[in-house]
């Protein structure tokens, strides 16, 4: 069995990578990792194998996400804009793109494409199953391909590669 | 649905072989590939990195000159009217009163005190 926090700091760039996509915004996403934190000190850790407890983490990430669109819906406006280079265009536009994802559809593919996460995995995180994930993490991938149509057709003039975020 | 075993091949999750080689068949699939690794990229081009300090370690260097110009004002300032009052003080004391003894000498006559001769006869 894992120490939580050992798992926490093994994870949290992972965890703060998946949340700043999942909220859109840097500050936030610093803070919620650091709930993450406490919640994993205060929280009994489930005894189970390593990718349960990952998976455990992620769906503790995905709450607090959760809450604070919930927080900003009630009060939109709090979170201060965060004024970005020219450069970083692309990253607007991509959380925009996840922003107009469905929710679950969005952290399905989050969780895999960001922080690297199995199907199996994310499915447990966010209580489906592996192949409803599967299938959600393909339509997610299908509307952003329309919606970053740009960027992804600068990108395919440069050398691809494959890369997979599970083995960072 | 067949192009779902894209997903699955470029996420190393198992797939059906013979859904992957239809949907590669043909240029639509093969496109796809390309598109979603593509987009891996795109996405993976994330904030984190961009973000993870930049923007803030500027914002923290600033303020932190800001706070040290600050302390050092408050510190010169605050050192300055001390002085004055000090200075001010000190000035006032030297008129009303004089400075503490720090030695006494004892003279007695005759012994180690002897009128000046030269006085006594004028």
């Amino acid at each position: 069995m894992a120490d939580a926090e050992a798992l926490f700091v093994e994870h949290r760039s992972r965890l703060f990578r998946y949340l700043c996509r999942a909220v859109g915004h840097t500050e936030t996403a610093r803070d919620l990792t650091q709930d993450v934190f406490v919640r994993v000190t205060r929280a009994p850790v489930p005894v189970t194998a390593e990718p349960e407890v990952r998976a455990w983490l992620f769906s503790i990430a995905r709450n607090l996400a959760l809450d604070h669109h919930r927080r900003q819906q009630r009060a939109p406006e709090q979170t201060a804009p965060e004024s970005r280079p020219a450069s970083q265009d692309v990253v607007v536009e991509v959380n925009t793109a996840l922003a107009a994802l469905p929710a679950v559809d969005r952290d399905v593919f989050l969780m895999r494409e960001v922080a690297g996460l199995s199907y199996s995995e994310t499915a447990t995180a966010c209580s489906l199953t592996p192949d409803a994930v599967r299938s959600r993490i393909h339509r997610a991938r299908l509307q952003l391909r329309e919606s970053l149509s740009a960027p992804i057709a600068a990108r395919r003039t440069m050398p691809l590669r494959q890369i997979d975020s599970s083995h960072e | 649905m067949s192009h779902e075993s894209i997903s699955a091949f470029i996420d190393n999750e198992p797939f059906d072989a013979r859904a992957l080689a239809d949907a590669l068949s043909t240029p639509d699939g093969r496109e796809l590939l390309i598109d979603l690794i593509a987009l891996r990229h795109v996405v993976a081009a994330d904030p984190a990195v961009e973000s993870h300090g930049a923007p803030r370690t500027t914002h923290s260097r600033w303020r932190m000159l800001a706070m040290a110009a600050t302390i050092a004002g408050l510190a010169l300032g605050g050192g300055y009217v001390a002085g004055q009052r000090s200075g001010a003080k000190a000035v006032v004391s030297s008129i009303d009163a004089p400075p503490a003894p720090t030695k006494v000498i004892e003279l007695t006559p005759g012994v180690n005190w002897h009128p000046n001769q030269t006085q006594g006869e004028r």
